[in-house]
């Protein structure tokens, strides 16, 4: 794989306490992760009793970016996601970063006017996305933007009004009309070499731009901040430093994947140091307890509101909460007040 | 937390109920990948709940003057500024954004308002592009906010600049009371005199059940702006353009 460029990385336990800025891609991080912790669980979902161990994370990301390949996405383009939380959003992460899309984050808040500015904005040839959430139908959104979509097979949309858009990727059961399902989309990477995502994954640098996210707006329309592999790796390094962390880490992540609280204060800051990540689909103060209580988790994301939520439910004394010792508290810009 | 009183009670909380002793807070924005400061969890405990910490490793921070771009003495307030390997490459096809936000010298102007302490720990005041200037003299949104949260009755409060023909801006207060209290606007008023400078008063006082968020929670002030101009007929003063 990519051992020349590995040279100067140590021990994978030791990447978040390696002084200096590391120069490895988001594919190279994780391979180098697997091999050094092939047996820590690396992703677990509570609630559907979803665990990948490192290794197999790595393997799902790898088939999910030869997916992405056999669908002729090339290195740069972009692939945006529009999601909660689901295991699908953390692997896109990672298998766009190995072949080298650039992952354009979706606020699940958006709606139409919102959806169809970033996806033209952004140039977007590929849009992930799940049924909907809370009182927002995705699928119908897509649909209304794009109303050719149904009738033509997936991969091959031609819109007007999105002229950069091909491929619409399902994330469910019941895939609608015009959409390829993520397992289609795993079962195409089963015919894509693991030399040529190699070969890709090498011809990458960590200077390219990998990840961009819409700033929410609060002064005039939002702007697409281009992040490059060093910028949210060396972050999540840092991040991973002052909390402390290590691979023997469980960390809950409550917080949207869309922001970088959640993919790189998150995921990231966990992949960096061999640790585990549990997420939580959708924001519920329970599910949060209950994830903490479930897999020990030895830390915690929120903002203040979060933490309110969970320390006024009437049930809070009843969680075993004894495995915990770290929050992070976030300050977006300005100070949130409860 | 700038002295705020609500979510420095809260963090005691998370540290004492939730067990967190190694609670850990971090500043930034997405433009910053996003962490720039944060606490240590072997920082002293008043500055893990009083204040975002200090620089990340291998990122500069810097206080300046927002009108001179000079920086200022530690323990003034002015526009953090960050530079370092987490500064985005820029706003996708966008360059006079990204001109904007990062200077010939790699700085990047976060638009925040933060003051710096003798060992480099920096807490958070308020935003530059939130300041009002009323006739001259600026006045930071922070500082009437902070005050008004010492009123026992108001639980939450954003404070915003709306246009006033005569002044430029004024000061409007939307505040959010405790379930069931009343509150008028001459008892904010009355509460305020004497206590804080007169031209920091606000001028308009509404109640308001939720503020307008955006979708990760921060709070949009330029929509209670709007709802403003909407609500106290200010369309005239706002359509006054300026140089």
């Amino acid at each position: 794989m990519s051992n020349e460029r590995l040279t100067t990385v140590e021990e994978a336990e030791e990447i978040n306490r390696r002084p200096g800025v590391l120069s490895i891609t988001l594919g190279e991080l994780l391979d180098t992760q697997a091999r050094n912790h092939p047996d820590n669980d690396a992703l677990v979902y509570v609630d559907r009793g979803l665990r990948y161990t490192y290794e197999q994370f790595n393997q799902v990301c790898r088939t999910a970016a030869k997916g992405f390949m056999k669908l002729g996405i090339k290195k740069g383009e972009h692939v945006a996601i529009w999601a909660t939380n689901v295991p699908e959003w953390a692997v896109t992460q990672f298998s766009t970063g190995k072949m080298g899309a650039v992952l354009v984050t979706v606020n699940t808040n958006y709606r139409i006017f919102e959806l169809e500015y970033l996806l033209r904005q952004s140039d977007s040839t590929t849009l992930i996305l799940i049924d909907g959430w809370k009182d927002a139908s995705y699928t119908g959104m897509i649909n209304e933007l794009c109303p050719e979509l149904k009738d033509l097979a997936p991969g091959k949309l031609n819109s007007e009004r999105l002229p950069s858009l091909k491929n619409v990727i399902f994330l469910g059961e019941n895939c609608p009309p015009g959409m390829f399902s993520w397992d289609q989309l795993l079962d195409m990477g089963k015919t894509v070499s693991d030399e040529e995502l190699d070969e890709r994954q090498d011809s990458l640098d960590a200077d390219d731009v990998i990840n961009m996210q819409y700033t929410s707006g609060t002064t005039g329309f939002p702007k697409g901040v281009m992040l490059t592999h060093i910028n949210i790796i060396n972050n999540a390094i840092a991040t991973a430093n002052c909390m402390n962390f290590s691979y023997q880490d469980r960390l809950c992540i409550p917080v949207p994947f869309f922001h970088c609280f959640g993919c790189v204060l998150g995921t990231l800051t966990c992949v960096v140091s061999g640790a585990t990540m549990v997420p939580v689909v959708a924001y519920n103060p329970i599910q949060v307890l209950e994830a903490i209580e479930k897999e020990r988790c030895t830390g915690v994301h929120g903002v203040p509101t979060m933490f309110i939520a969970e320390l006024s439910l009437p049930e809070f004394d009843k969680f075993d909460l004894t495995s915990l010792g770290l929050e992070l508290w976030p300050v977006p810009r300005v100070p949130l007040n409860p | 937390m700038a002295g705020s009183p609500c979510p420095i009670e809260s963090m005691k909380q998370v540290v004492d109920r939730m067990g967190a002793n190694e609670i850990t807070i971090t500043y930034g924005q997405t433009e910053a990948s996003p962490a720039i400061t944060m606490t240590k969890t072997d920082d002293p405990i008043e500055l893990r709940v009083a204040s975002v910490g200090r620089n990340i490793p291998g990122v500069e921070v810097k206080i300046v003057d927002p009108e001179t771009g000079r920086d200022v003495p530690r323990g003034v307030q002015g526009e953090l500024c960050a530079r370092g390997y987490n500064v985005m490459k820029g706003y996708y096809k966008m360059p006079e954004a990204t001109h904007a936000a990062i200077d010939a010298k790699q700085w990047l102007h976060t638009g925040d308002l933060a003051t710096m302490d003798e060992n480099g720990y920096c807490k958070i005041t308020g935003r530059v592009k939130d300041m009002i200037i009323r006739g001259g003299e600026n006045i930071y949104p922070r500082e009437v906010e902070e005050f008004l949260y010492t009123h026992p009755q108001i639980l939450d409060v954003q404070v915003v600049g709306v246009p006033d023909i005569k002044y430029g801006e004024e000061v409007m207060a939307y505040i959010r009371l405790r379930e069931g209290i009343k509150l008028t606007e001459e008892e904010v008023k009355a509460f305020c005199d004497g206590k804080i400078a007169r031209f920091k008063i606000p001028r308009y006082v509404q109640v308001i059940d939720e503020f307008p968020m955006t979708g990760s929670g921060k709070i949009q002030k330029y929509k209670l702006r709007e709802m403003a101009v909407e609500s106290l007929g200010l369309q005239k003063a706002a359509s006054i353009e300026t140089a």
